[in-house]
């Protein structure tokens, strides 16, 4: 085996892995963007220190949300004033709060509980604890 | 000796190829599994952390590959390892460019 | 540097030369110097959490101004001013000319670091070393965050300084009997780092400035109340910041390339491939900044583009590895 052929096979295999990593995370990359059609919309806005939710009739949660098991559910996503990130760990959402943006984020809930919000982007004096409270409850 | 050394390099080599195309193969079925079950929702965390393993086995595996290379080599090629008692043909001094 | 343990001068000597030498013990004993300082708010920053709620620090706006100074200090006081001590001793020898280009200007980029690191820890400022807008812009407090601005400044023209003086020494001062094509690796790395630099910095200048007017109030290019774009910073502050990330491995990379070959008594494997590999990454290393911005609400097509970015630098960092074909070598040429 000549260097070259050395040479070739590294570049070769180190294509080939990039390749494979590539597609299968752009594969769930385009999964996990696609928001389902029946998704119900939550408003959610994020201030110096603390999260609003509104729901999609109108009522209004401040620290808190409460949710249903099983409906899938798109968040859109603002600031009032300085760059957050609405982050709820357990269900590996985050996404970044940006004043005069909107972004988008959904899941379905499939677990009843009591799950923690966060902010993820360093917002100023109170930023370790803005915090809110995700109840999923039963559809029944 | 030889022959322990090739034998070495082959079963590194059939082990990396083992696991990463366990890795390739693995979602495959997951998503022939997927499609004899009922139409439903996709479960984010789930496709988000098993792509998450995924890739950090990959990872590792390159890793262990790379830095086991490396500490093989420093392991072997000091110079008080028996088989360096004589200077390479770079070290004696003649033009070598 | 043996030099001076056998026969010490007074320090003052050192300190009013600008021999590339002397200013290369400067370079490398402050960046010491601040790595332990940032290192000591690093211990403090581990000690605070240590256990849940408050420990050994009063309040969040002093853990906050703690990780914003430590952050700054580690890059712009630490791994930029090794990088330039060791080039500056080495590169002169490496390219045999008697010193650097400009001996002057080489002083006075070393003398214009100390001022903006005062800048930045009497400010000790809270906006984190990113400084993300618009809370940058209006919400942090007081003096604190114009002077991490004015401090960066400084510190980035000063990069900007060496790394002219870098890339006149070794175009145009080299030996004439040395060929670019043989010139070592390391020397290669920081021409390499230095066209970076020339070519990064100037986008976080020009941001830093923006910023400093929008605070003054008479511009709005990052606030959103006057009509500007936070992300709008987060591009000009990335495609900065990501080629940063190679200029701070890069020479570390060279450094590699010298020490591996001798130490393991086999030459490079290849020459050429290491200095392809060096421009590659250079050149790609400008167009993966956005793999920073990916939460912040990128369409698909963007992450896209993004990530295929991201993919060839990985390429081209793993051809930087080919140093691993020297092992490979090693391996098949037993």
């Amino acid at each position: 085996m000549g260097h070259d052929t050395a040479e070739w096979v590294y570049v070769g295999v180190i294509c080939g892995i990039l390749a494979w990593v590539g597609v299968d995370s752009w594969y769930i990359e385009k999964l996990v963007d696609d928001v389902p059609k029946d998704a119900e919309v939550i408003k959610v806005t994020a201030q110096q220190w603390f999260w609003t939710f509104e729901h999609q009739d109108g009522t209004k949660e401040v620290g808190q949300l409460h949710l249903k098991k099983g409906q899938p559910y798109k968040f859109e996503i603002t600031s009032k004033d300085v760059n957050h990130a609405f982050n709820m760990p357990d269900w590996v959402i985050m996404q970044d709060a940006v004043p005069g943006r909107i972004n988008k984020a959904w899941f379905v809930p499939d677990q009843v509980g009591e799950f923690p919000i966060q902010c993820r982007e360093y917002c100023g004096l109170l930023h370790y604890n803005m915090r809110g409270t995700l109840y999923i409850e039963d559809n029944k | 000796m030889k022959t322990t050394r090739k034998q070495s390099m082959k079963s590194v080599m059939v082990l990396t190829a083992v696991t990463l195309s366990a890795l390739l193969v693995i979602p495959l079925v997951n998503l022939a599994d997927a499609a004899t079950g009922e139409k439903e929702y996709i479960k984010v965390r789930n496709e988000v952390w098993n792509l998450f393993f995924r890739m950090t086995t990959a990872a590792f595996v390159v890793g262990a590959v790379v830095s086991g290379t490396i500490i093989w080599l420093v392991w072997r090629f000091r110079e008080s390892h028996p088989k360096n008692k004589n200077p390479t043909r770079w070290e004696t001094g003649e033009e070598v460019h | 540097m043996v030099l001076e343990l056998a026969k010490p001068r007074p320090i003052w000597q050192i300190m009013f030369s600008t021999h590339h030498t002397d200013v290369a013990l400067l370079y490398t004993i402050s960046s010491l110097a601040f790595l332990f300082m940032g290192g000591v708010l690093a211990l403090t920053i581990r000690a605070e959490l240590f256990a849940p709620g408050p420990q050994i620090i009063a309040d969040s706006i002093t853990f906050n101004r703690i990780f914003t100074v430590h952050g700054t200090t580690m890059l712009f006081l630490f791994a930029i001013p090794f990088a330039s001590g060791i080039g500056n001793y080495l590169v002169p020898i490496m390219v045999r000319y008697k010193d650097m280009a400009y001996p002057k200007l080489n002083a006075i980029a070393f003398w214009m670091i100390p001022v903006g690191a005062a800048l930045v820890w009497l400010g000790f400022s809270d906006v984190s070393w990113t400084a993300y807008a618009p809370y940058s812009v209006i919400r942090a407090p007081g003096p604190a965050a114009d002077m991490w601005i004015f401090g960066l400044k400084i510190i980035g023209i000063s990069s900007v300084l060496s790394s002219i003086n870098f890339v006149v020494t070794i175009l145009k001062c080299k030996h004439p009997d040395l060929p670019l094509s043989k010139m070592p690796l390391f020397a290669w790395s920081m021409l390499t780092i230095s066209l970076m630099t020339i070519v990064a910095i100037p986008t976080f200048a020009a941001a830093l400035l923006m910023m400093l007017t929008d605070r003054l109030g008479v511009s709005g290019f990052f606030n959103p109340a006057m009509g500007g774009d936070p992300i709008a910073y987060q591009h000009l502050f990335w495609f900065t910041f990501h080629p940063e990330v190679y200029i701070f491995i890069l020479p570390a990379i060279g450094m590699m390339y010298e020490i591996i070959p001798r130490f393991s008594r086999k030459p490079l494997y290849s020459q050429s491939s290491g200095i392809f590999a060096f421009v590659m990454l250079a050149i790609i290393g400008f167009a993966s900044w956005g793999h920073h911005m990916f939460a912040t609400g990128m369409s698909f097509t963007e992450k896209t583009v993004e990530s295929l970015c991201s993919f060839l630098q990985v390429l081209a960092a793993f051809l930087i590895r080919q140093c691993h074909l020297t092992f490979s070598h090693m391996i098949l040429t037993g």
